[in-house]
C-alpha cells in the first residue's frame, strides 16, 4: 500500500509517500523557518498564505520523486489537529481536493500520533523498525508528554504524564531569545551547550522527587530570566555557554528522569524519542546513558522524521487505512489533539 | 497607555498570586478583555491558570503555555479563552486567530503579550503588568476603558476590604 502523507500544521510544508511498512518513497518538506525568523516565531496569517502558495509545488514534487503518479496512490493521509487552524485547513483542503478527483480514499492524523510513529519511518532495504509496546517521550516546540504506545492507532496510545506549562521546546525558544541567541532556540542552545559545563550554574529541577509524570519547564526559564535580571547577559562568550550547558542538562535531566519513571511504572523496556526536540545532541546522549545503565532498548529516529515531516502522517494514516478505517469529505480540523490527556495526580495550584 | 489611578499590589507569594487571580476570575464579565504583560518568566501563564481555575476549569484539564498554539479554549461559568500574542510580530497575524470575535460572543479574553494589540482585540482592557520583585512579583493593574475601569475599582474595593479585615487580625 502506498499512501500520500499532506502536513501543513505549523511551519513546514510536506508531502511524502510511504507504504505500509513505513518505506519512505519520497518526503518532501519546505520549512518557512527563513520567512519567520525575523519575527522570533511562528506567525500565522504568514504560514496559511505560504502553505497555500507552496503546498501544490510540495505534492508534485513529493509524487516526482516517488515516480509515482496519483491513480497508482492505494490513499491520502493528511493531518487534521492539533495545530494552527488557518494552517491546517490548507492541508485538509487540498487532500480533500484530491480525494474527490481521484475516488481515493482520505483519512485524517493526528499529527502527535505520526511523530510517536516516526519511528517506523525507514530507507528502502533498511531493517525494519521497533516493536509495540514502548514508552515514547515527545517533545517538541508546542508539547512534552509521555505516552504508552501498544499499536499505530489513536486508541492504542495513551498519555502518562506532560508539562504542566510549557513545552521543553518553547523553553529552549525563551532562553535563546534572552541570551540573544536568536530561533529556533534548540540547534544553537545545543552547540553552545556542547562547549560549556553544565554544573556552572545551579539550575533547579521542578518535580524532581515527585514520582508523577508531570513535568515543568517554566521554572526553568524563569530562572535563567532572574539571572539574566540580575547578572546581565553574560559578555564573555564561555560564559553563554555555560548558561546554555546548565539550562540544557536541566531540561534533559528532567526529561530522561520522567521517561525512565514512566517505562519503569509500565513494565516497558523499550523507550522511543519523538519530536523536534529529540534532534538535541544533548538529550540523545543522555537517553542513551540512561537506558544503557536501565537496560532498555533505545529508539532514537534521524533528525529529518523527528522534526515536523509528511512522510509520519503518511505512515499513521496508512495504518488506519490497513484497519478499513477512512473518513469522509466533512473531515474538519481542531487545535486540540485526538489524544485524551494523563489524569492529573498530585497537589499543588493547578 | 492606561489611565490614572492603576493599583499596585505585592505577591510575595504564590499563594497570593493566585487570590489575586481569584480576584480578577470573580469580577470578570462575558466580553472582558483582560491583557498580561511582562518579561519572560514574570508569572503571566501561572496568573492565567489561577484565572482558569477561579472561573472553573475543571483540575484535571492542564492549563498550559499557548506561546507555541496561539489560542487555548476552555468551558468554565464565562467562556474563557488563553491567548498568547508573542510570536505575533503584527496585527496582520490577529487576523486569523478570531480573538475579537470570540470576544464578542461572550468569552473573557486573558492574553499574554497583548499590549501593543489591545485596539485590534477591541479596546477597553484591563492591562496586569507582572514584574518580578526581590520578594516574588508585583502587579500593576491599570484600565483603557470605562468598563475596564468599573472592573478595576471592584478589585480595588476587595483589596481594600482585605486589607481592612487584616488591621482587625
Amino acid at each position: 500500500m502506498r499512501v500520500l502523507g499532506i502536513e501543513s500544521s505549523c511551519d513546514e510544508t510536506a508531502a511524502a509517500v510511504v507504504t505500509q511498512d513505513g518505506v519512505i518513497g519520497s518526503d518532501v518538506v519546505r520549512s518557512q523557518i527563513a520567512l519567520h525568523a525575523p519575527y522570533g516565531g511562528v506567525v500565522p496569517e504568514l504560514a496559511s498564505r505560504d502553505h497555500m502558495r507552496a503546498i501544490a509545488a510540495v505534492v508534485q514534487e513529493a509524487l516526482a520523486r516517488a515516480t509515482v503518479t496519483l491513480p497508482e496512490l492505494d490513499g491520502i493521509a493528511v493531518t487534521c489537529r492539533p495545530g494552527l487552524m488557518g494552517a491546517l485547513l490548507v492541508g485538509v483542503q487540498f487532500a480533500k481536493g484530491l480525494a474527490f478527483a481521484t475516488g481515493l480514499p482520505m483519512v485524517g492524523v493526528d499529527h502527535l500520533v505520526g511523530h510517536l510513529l516516526a519511528a517506523f519511518l525507514r530507507a528502502p532495504g533498511a531493517p525494519p523498525a521497533p516493536t509495540f509496546p514502548f514508552v515514547a517521550l515527545l517533545a517538541s516546540g508546542g508539547h512534552t508528554s509521555i505516552y504508552r504506545v501498544d499499536g499505530p492507532l489513536a486508541p492504542q496510545i495513551r498519555e502518562l504524564g506532560g508539562t504542566r506549562d510549557d513545552a521543553a521546546g518553547e523553553a529552549f525558544d525563551k532562553v535563546s531569545k534572552l541570551l540573544g541567541l536568536g530561533y529556533p532556540g534548540g540547534p544553537v542552545i545545543d552547540r553552545r551547550a556542547a562547549q560549556g559545563n553544565p554544573l556552572a550554574i545551579d539550575v533547579p529541577r521542578p518535580m524532581k522527587a515527585r514520582a508523577s509524570l508531570e513535568m515543568s519547564f517554566s521554572g526553568i526559564k524563569t530562572f535563567i530570566a532572574s539571572h539574566v535580571a540580575r547578572e546581565g547577559v553574560p559578555t564573555e562568550p564561555a560564559a553563554i555557554d555555560d548558561l546554555c550547558a546548565s539550562f540544557q542538562a536541566a531540561v534533559v535531566d528532567t526529561l530522561v528522569r520522567k521517561t525512565m519513571v514512566a517505562a519503569r511504572g509500565e513494565r516497558l523496556e523499550r523507550v522511543v524519542l519523538a519530536g523536534g526536540v529529540a534532534a538535541n545532541r544533548g538529550l540523545r546522549a543522555g537517553f542513551a546513558r540512561a537506558c544503557d545503565k536501565h537496560g532498555f532498548e533505545l529508539v532514537i529516529p534521524p533528525p529529518s522524521a523527528c522534526t515536523d515531516n509528511a512522510a509520519m502522517i503518511a505512515y499513521a494514516g496508512a495504518q488506519r487505512l490497513m484497519n478499513g478505517e477512512r473518513d469522509d469529505l466533512t473531515l474538519g480540523v481542531s487545535t486540540m489533539t485526538s489524544l485524551p490527556r494523563a489524569t492529573r495526580r498530585g497537589g499543588g495550584p493547578r | 497607555m492606561t489611565e490614572p489611578g492603576s493599583l499596585r499590589i505585592e505577591l510575595a507569594t504564590r499563594r497570593e498570586t493566585m487570590r489575586l487571580g481569584a480576584r480578577l476570575a470573580s469580577t470578570a464579565r462575558a466580553g472582558d478583555l483582560l491583557i498580561l504583560s511582562g518579561d519572560l518568566g514574570a508569572g503571566k501563564t501561572f496568573m492565567s491558570r489561577a484565572i482558569a481555575r477561579s472561573l472553573g476549569v475543571a483540575r484535571d484539564v492542564r492549563v498550559t503555555s499557548p506561546t507555541f498554539t496561539l489560542v487555548h479554549q476552555y468551558q468554565a461559568r464565562i467562556p474563557l479563552v488563553h491567548a498568547d500574542l508573542y510570536r505575533v510580530g503584527d496585527a496582520h497575524g490577529l487576523i486569523e486567530l478570531g480573538l475579537d470575535e470570540l470576544r464578542a460572543e461572550g468569552a473573557l479574553l486573558v492574553v499574554e503579550w497583548g499590549e501593543p494589540f489591545v485596539a485590534e482585540l477591541g479596546g477597553d482592557a484591563l492591562v496586569v503588568g507582572l514584574v518580578l520583585a526581590a520578594r516574588g512579583r508585583l502587579a500593576t493593574l491599570g484600565a483603557t476603558g470605562p468598563r475596564s475601569a468599573e472592573w478595576l475599582s471592584e478589585i480595588a474595593k476587595l483589596q481594600a476590604a482585605v486589607r481592612n479585615e487584616g488591621k482587625h487580625e
